[in-house]
């Protein structure tokens, strides 16, 4: 019983807290004034215009308008009040406080407004336009960028000029713009002609160029460039953004490319242990340009031992290679090397292709492997001699000696 | 087991001696030496002796500290007046070789009796035997071909006459004329010659050492040996394979074809050593028994002797010492016209030197003109 009291008590408070905050949310005073016919109150951009106003009768009539357009007309009794939709989805309230009578010239209203659904922070303008005087309102500027390609189609080593513009299409004035172009995938930058990124002011109608800088593609194919894009405000210091165009560029031809083929060959892949295995690896530049400080790593397991090869094959640090200063197009190269298992088992040996070359743009890097899989090395015929014990040998030896030596005895007893 | 000597003296005494040698490696191969091992029943010592190095060095078989060499330029020749003083000039040399080859029970002193060294030293060598050991001393003692000429012809017998007064105990003699019948070149038939002879001389060192079902040894050979005039010849038949009687066997190795010497057995002969080797199933006791009353009673006592071989067919060795020799009488008569023909040559000579005479008259003279 005590907790479903406390808690109606929490409900009841919650209810209560909403039912203030809402009262505060429904109307948030703005100011209270007295016009007489003709002045006008500006908020923001709406004007509200006292028309007619008649002590006797204590009413007022008033017309509201957004900029010039009348959006709303009401006349209404003192106590009374009418409302208008405020810009951003907020509304306005307007109340007749009194109606009296002035120094004998027009009789004079006094508002209260109000507003709800609309932050007062955000109001800019909140002031009484007296009769005969222009109301000052605020526009929204607008920025057309364009980005234009100098070529639409280019080819590979070719630069294309690309140019950005900046028009203020807007009713009014583009404050603190301030632009960024982000980098560009697939071409390096070339020469920059101008570069201004703002701030800046751009007026109404005003049209600025932003940026001239080239492009060059790096690899052939069909791109399209990034937007640039705008940051600015307008007099009200509110924010806008803008983006340009993304204008598409082909870029024909192909890059030049060393493209060196390996094949990595074993003369036999079932070989006695201890016994050579000759290898041959070939390679070949089927690209277009020549392949630069072309290297090969040998890479042998453990227990096979580099025995020898040709005279490319050089061994630093314990381990063949092969280094080639410059390999040109359609060059053809077979370098032969051989190799010792020491122990039985399978091996792989593996080749590991590098270089470099001009790919008409930069400088480029290239790697490739050859493997040979599956070499099996097993006992060598003989082999079993090796694990057999020493009298083995020495037996035979000695009777080979023995016989030798008996031999030579008996020469030397029948020699006269 | 018996101590063995056996010298070689001049070419055909060391080349006798290589052969025995050779075949005492049981094979026929020359590089027996190499594999096979003498197979001597008795310890037997071989020596040979020559005053040409070239004689001994031909020799194959022989070790080499069993050859000695006694220098003398280009050998001696078939003077034995030389020979002779050769074997006095290198007589302690050559004995203390004989000496240091320890205690003998019996030697063997082979030669030809018509060459040069051969027949000068052995006479000489078998005298100083005898003088300082007491073991028997047999001379087996190679004849000439007829042929060879008078000088040969002379010589052999002269030294066949001066081995048996060396005190030699016996001569076994083998007539190079008589196994003329070998057949073929010189040379092979030289070989052919000397491994008959190598063959018998193995075979009876074989049986002299020994164990026989009947028993024959050393004694028996020396008793078979002191009978007759001193001179003997030996017989054989067998040894190759084949499937021949014993009862054949005997008779073969008393047939001509057997024996070393050209002998009518059942004429000549005084005194016999019969050894028959072979498989048990193949000596048929009445055979032999047969076959030796067959000559004991053409010659007297027959020592014999078995040697059970198996798996071996009958061969058959006799000994044969001979009261006379035919054979020898017509070698020495011919011998004598073979001195009176060098008699004759020696006084055409000695005219000769009665020119010499006629031409020293004008000595000291120088020719006036
Ligand atoms: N059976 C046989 N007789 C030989 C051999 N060599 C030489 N003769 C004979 O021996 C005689 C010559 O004597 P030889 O031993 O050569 O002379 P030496 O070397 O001066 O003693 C000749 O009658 C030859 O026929 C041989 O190898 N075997
Ligand atoms: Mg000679």
């Amino acid at each position: 019983m005590i907790l479903l009291q406390k808690k109606f008590i929490l409900l009841i408070s919650a209810v209560l807290i909403m039912l203030l905050l809402s009262g505060i949310a429904l109307g948030a005073e703005v100011d209270e004034v007295t016009l007489v016919q003709g002045d006008a109150y500006q908020i923001n951009n709406y004007l509200i215009d006292a028309r007619l106003i008649t002590a006797s009768g204590q009413t007022a009539s008033f017309d509201v308008y957004e900029r010039e357009e009348k959006i709303k007309s009401s006349m209404i009794s003192v106590n009374e009040s009418f409302t208008f939709d405020f810009e951003d989805g907020g509304e306005v309230e307007v109340e007749l406080v009194k109606v009296d009578s002035s120094s004998g010239l027009l009789d004079r209203a006094t508002i209260a407004i109000s507003i709800s659904g609309y932050s007062l922070r955000d109001l800019h303008t909140t002031k009484k336009i007296p009769y005969g005087d222009d109301p000052d309102f605020v526009g929204v500027p607008e920025l057309e960028i364009t980005k234009e390609v100098g070529a639409e189609t280019v080819n590979v080593g070719e630069s294309v000029r690309i140019t950005v513009k900046a028009k203020n299409v807007g009713d009014d004035e583009a404050l603190d713009v301030r632009f960024s172009d982000s980098p560009k995938r697939s071409f390096a930058l070339g020469d920059t002609i101008l570069d201004d990124k703002g701030p800046m002011f751009i007026g109404t109608g005003e049209s600025k160029t932003i940026m001239i800088y080239e492009l060059k593609p790096t690899e052939p194919g069909t791109f399209t460039l990034t937007p640039t894009e705008a940051t600015f405000y307008n007099k009200a210091n509110k924010r806008f953004e803008a983006e340009s165009n993304t204008p598409t560029i082909t870029v024909e031809g192909s890059l030049q490319e060393a493209d060196v083929t390996i094949s990595h060959s074993a003369e036999s892949r079932n070989v006695e242990r201890n016994s050579r295995i000759n290898m041959v690896l070939n390679l070949k530049n089927e690209g277009n340009t020549a392949a630069q400080g072309l290297r090969v790593d040998i890479e042998l397991p453990d227990d096979i031992e580099f025995v020898g090869g040709d005279d490319e094959v050089e061994v630093i640090g314990g381990n063949p290679r092969i280094y080639i200063e410059s390999f040109g197009q359609q060059q053809e190269k077979e370098i032969t090397y051989s190799v010792r298992p020491k122990v039985t088992g399978t091996y792989s040996i593996g080749a590991k292709l590098f270089y470099k070359y001009d790919d008409g743009i930069s400088t480029s890097d290239a790697s490739k492997e050859a493997t040979v899989d599956n070499i099996n090395v097993v006992e060598a015929k003989y082999d079993f001699l090796l694990e057999l014990p020493v009298y083995v040998y020495i037996v035979p030896l000695l009777i080979f000696g023995a016989v030798g030596a008996w031999i030579i005895h008996r020469q030397k007893q029948y020699k006269f | 087991m018996l101590n063995i000597l056996m010298i070689g003296n001049g070419q055909c005494g060391n080349r006798i001696l290589d052969a025995v040698n050779r075949e005492s490696f049981g094979s026929k191969s020359k590089f027996a030496k190499f594999y096979s091992k003498q197979k001597f029943k008795s310890n037997v010592e071989t020596i040979a002796v020559n005053t040409a190095i070239n004689d001994l060095k031909e020799m194959k078989f022989t070790k080499a500290k069993d050859r000695i060499h006694i220098p003398h330029l280009h050998g001696v020749g078939a003077n034995r007046n030389i020979g002779k003083k050769v074997f006095e000039d290198n007589k302690e040399q050559i004995m203390r070789k004989v000496e240091e080859r320890g205690r003998f029970d019996v030697a063997f002193v082979i030669t030809s009796a018509s060459g040069g060294t051969g027949s000068s030293f052995s006479p000489l060598l078998v005298k100083e035997l005898k003088e300082r050991y007491d073991f028997p001393v047999y001379s087996i003692v190679i004849l000439p071909f007829r042929e060879e000429g008078t000088l040969y012809l002379q010589n052999a017998a002269f030294s066949l006459r001066e081995i048996r007064e060396s005190g030699t105990d016996g001569i076994i003699l083998a007539d190079n004329q008589f196994l003329k019948q070998m057949g073929g070149d010189v040379q092979s038939a030289y070989d052919g010659i000397n491994s008959m002879i190598a063959r018998r001389i193995l075979f009876l060192l074989d049986s002299l050492d020994s164990e026989m079902m009947m028993v024959t040894d050393l004694g028996d050979f020396k008793t078979v040996m002191s009978g007759g005039a001193g001179l003997a010849t030996v017989g054989f038949y067998g040894g190759d394979d084949q499937d021949v009687s014993v009862k054949t066997s005997i008779q073969k190795a008393l047939s001509p074809a057997g024996l070393l010497f050209s002998t009518d057995v059942y004429e000549e002969a005084s005194r016999a050593m019969i050894i028959i080797k072979g498989d048990r199933k193949h000596l048929n006791i009445d055979d032999i028994s047969h076959e030796v009353e067959k000559l004991s009673s053409a010659i007297g006592h027959v020592f014999k002797g078995i040697i059970i071989r198996e798996g071996e067919y009958p061969q058959v060795l006799v000994v044969l010492t001979l009261e006379s020799t035919s054979e020898l009488e017509r070698m020495y008569s011919a011998a004598v016209d073979a001195i009176n023909m060098e008699r004759e040559k020696k006084s055409r000579v000695e005219s000769q030197k009665d020119m010499d005479k006629a031409f020293s008259q004008i000595e000291g003279y120088e020719p006036s003109y």
